[in-house]
C-alpha cells in the first residue's frame, strides 16, 4: 500500500514524458511542412487578362522588383496587338493581311512572320486536319460569344472553299504574306498564345530568372526545374469534372504542356454539344472519340498548334505523327476514359491519380 | 491485485490523453482553419471583396461590372460559385462550387475572378487545362 502509489506517479510520469515528446515530436514534424525548406525562396505570382484569356505568372527566384513582370505582360500585350482579329486593332498585322485577301502581299513584323509560317507548316504536317486559315468557318460558328448558334449548312458549304492554308503565300525573303483569294480569314487563335509564352521564357530568362512557370489560359511552360532540383508537378484537367480537379501528374523540365479539349468551350443546341475545335474538311466540331489531347514540347508554340492538329487527326494518325517528331510526346483521353501516351512518356513522367481512368498499353 | 488495478487506471489514463492529443491533432492539422476560409473576388486584376466563407447562412453578391454586364456570386456550405453571370460563354457557372484553397472561377469576358486564398494542392505546382 506504501510502495504502489509512488510506482504509479512513476508510471504515469513516464507516459506523460512520453506524450510530451510525441506531440513535441509531432508539432515539429508538421511545421516543417508548412514552412519552406532552408534556401528555397517564396514564389512571386502575377495575374492579368490578356490574349482573351487569363496570364499567370509564377517566379521561383528572388526578385528585386516587379519590373520582370512588366516586361512579360507587355511583350504579351505587343503580340497580341499584332495577331488579333478580334478586335478593331489599327495596328493588327493580321487584320490588314485578312482585309487585302485577294489583293496585295502585305508587310509583316517577325513575329507575326514566324507564326504564320509555323501555322503553315503544321497545317502542311496534319495535311490540312489542322488549318490556318479556318477564319471563315469560325466566324459562322461564333461559339465564344452570345450569338453562337449552329449555322446554315449552306453557310458552311459556301465558306469550305475559303479555307486553304495553300493559298496563304509567304515570302522568306522580304517578310511579307498574302492570301490568293479575297475574303479568305487567317485565325491565329489555335498557336499565338504558344508563340507568346515563348516569348516570356525569352523575357524572364535574359533576366536572370531560372525558375518559374508560365500559364495563357491553361497552356503551360515551364523554365527550369524546381528549386530541389526535381521537376515540376503539372495538374492535368480531368476533361470530365469542373476547372482545378485533375486525373494525373506530368512531370516537367524546360518543357511546355498544352491541352485541347472538347470540354471547356461548347454550346449545346437539341441536347447535343457543339465545341471549338472545328474540322477544316467538313466545317462543322471534330467528332471522334477524343475527349482532350495534351502535348509536351520543347517550346510552346510547337505543343499549342499540334494539341489542335492532332486533336484533329484522332488517336492513330495524330499518334503516329507524333512517334515521328523529335522531343515531342501526346497524351490522350477518350470519352470512355481510356489514356493513350506516346512511347517516350514513362510511368514516372505521367502518374494518373484518378483510378477510373485506364491507361492502355 | 493492487498493482493490477494500478495498471488499469495508466491504462485507462493513457487512453483518455491518446483522444485528447488524437483530437487536438485533428483540430489543427487535419482540419486546419476550416473558420477562416476566404473567398477573394478580384475584378480586372484589383480586389473587389473578400468574403469569409464559414458561414452557414447563404450569402448572394450581385455585382455590377462595366458596359451593364452582371455577376451573380453565391457563398453556402462553406463554398462559393457564380449563379449567373452576363457573359457569352457561361464558363464560370460551369465551373460549378469551389471551397480549397487554390481553386478559382475565371469569367474571362467580364475579368472576374474568385478563389480561395490560402496555399493551393501542394501535390502540384499548376494545371495545365
Amino acid at each position: 500500500m506504501e510502495v504502489s502509489p509512488i510506482m504509479h506517479l512513476k508510471k504515469l510520469f513516464n507516459i506523460l514524458l512520453l506524450l510530451i515528446i510525441i506531440i513535441s515530436l509531432s508539432i515539429t514534424g508538421c511545421t516543417k511542412n508548412t514552412q519552406l525548406p532552408q534556401g528555397e525562396i517564396a514564389p512571386t505570382a502575377k495575374t492579368t487578362f490578356l490574349m482573351g484569356t487569363l496570364v499567370k505568372i509564377t517566379i521561383y527566384d528572388e526578385l528585386k522588383n516587379d519590373s520582370v513582370f512588366d516586361k512579360a505582360f507587355n511583350r504579351i500585350q505587343e503580340i497580341e496587338d499584332k495577331m488579333t482579329i478580334n478586335k478593331d486593332s489599327e495596328i493588327s498585322e493580321i487584320i490588314r493581311l485578312n482585309k487585302t485577301a485577294g489583293k496585295d502581299f502585305t508587310q509583316l513584323s517577325p513575329d507575326t512572320f514566324y507564326v504564320l509560317e509555323k501555322g503553315k507548316y503544321y497545317s502542311e504536317l496534319s495535311e490540312g486536319q489542322f488549318d490556318i486559315t479556318i477564319g471563315p468557318i469560325v466566324k459562322l460558328w461564333n461559339i465564344d460569344t452570345e450569338n453562337a448558334y449552329i449555322p446554315q449548312a449552306t453557310e458552311i458549304k459556301s465558306k469550305l472553299p475559303l479555307v486553304n492554308y495553300k493559298n496563304l503565300e509567304l515570302d522568306d525573303h522580304r517578310k511579307k504574306a498574302k492570301l490568293a483569294e479575297s475574303n479568305m480569314i487567317v485565325d491565329l487563335g489555335a498557336i499565338a498564345k504558344g508563340y507568346a509564352a515563348d516569348e516570356v521564357a525569352k523575357i524572364l530568362t535574359s533576366n536572370g530568372i531560372k525558375n518559374a512557370i508560365i500559364n495563357l489560359g491553361g497552356n503551360i511552360l515551364t523554365i527550369g526545374v524546381k528549386a530541389d532540383g526535381s521537376p515540376w508537378r503539372l495538374g492535368l484537367q480531368d476533361p470530365f469534372e469542373p476547372r482545378g480537379n485533375y486525373m494525373g501528374i506530368v512531370k516537367l523540365a524546360n518543357q511546355a504542356l498544352v491541352s485541347s479539349g472538347t470540354y471547356e468551350k461548347y454550346f449545346e443546341q437539341n441536347g447535343k454539344r457543339y465545341h471549338h475545335i472545328i474540322d477544316p474538311q467538313t466545317g462543322y466540331p471534330a467528332e471522334n472519340n477524343l475527349i482532350s489531347v495534351s502535348i509536351i514540347t520543347k517550346e510552346s508554340i510547337d505543343a499549342d498548334a499540334l494539341s489542335t492538329s492532332i486533336f484533329l487527326l484522332g488517336l492513330d494518325k495524330g499518334m503516329k505523327i507524333i512517334e515521328d517528331l523529335a522531343n515531342t510526346e501526346a497524351i490522350f483521353i477518350t470519352y470512355d476514359k481510356k489514356v493513350y501516351v506516346s512511347r517516350g512518356i514513362t510511368k514516372e513522367q505521367f502518374e494518373i491519380t484518378k483510378s477510373e481512368f485506364q491507361l492502355q498499353e | 491485485m493492487i498493482l493490477l488495478k494500478t495498471k488499469k487506471g495508466d491504462i485507462l489514463i493513457l487512453f483518455f490523453l491518446l483522444i485528447a492529443l488524437t483530437g487536438w491533432l485533428l483540430q489543427n492539422y487535419i482540419w486546419p482553419d476550416v473558420e477562416d476560409k476566404i473567398a477573394i473576388i478580384e475584378i480586372d486584376g484589383q480586389v473587389y471583396q473578400e468574403i469569409p466563407i464559414d458561414t452557414s447562412d447563404i450569402q448572394e453578391l450581385i455585382i455590377d461590372l462595366p458596359e451593364d454586364n452582371q455577376i451573380h456570386i453565391v457563398v453556402e456550405k462553406d463554398s462559393i460559385h457564380v449563379e449567373d453571370a452576363s457573359c457569352p460563354d457561361k464558363v464560370c457557372i460551369r465551373t460549378g462550387a469551389i471551397s480549397k484553397p487554390g481553386q478559382n472561377i475565371v469569367c474571362l469576358p467580364n475579368k472576374v475572378v474568385v478563389f480561395i486564398a490560402g496555399p493551393g494542392d501542394s501535390n502540384i505546382d499548376d494545371l495545365s487545362f
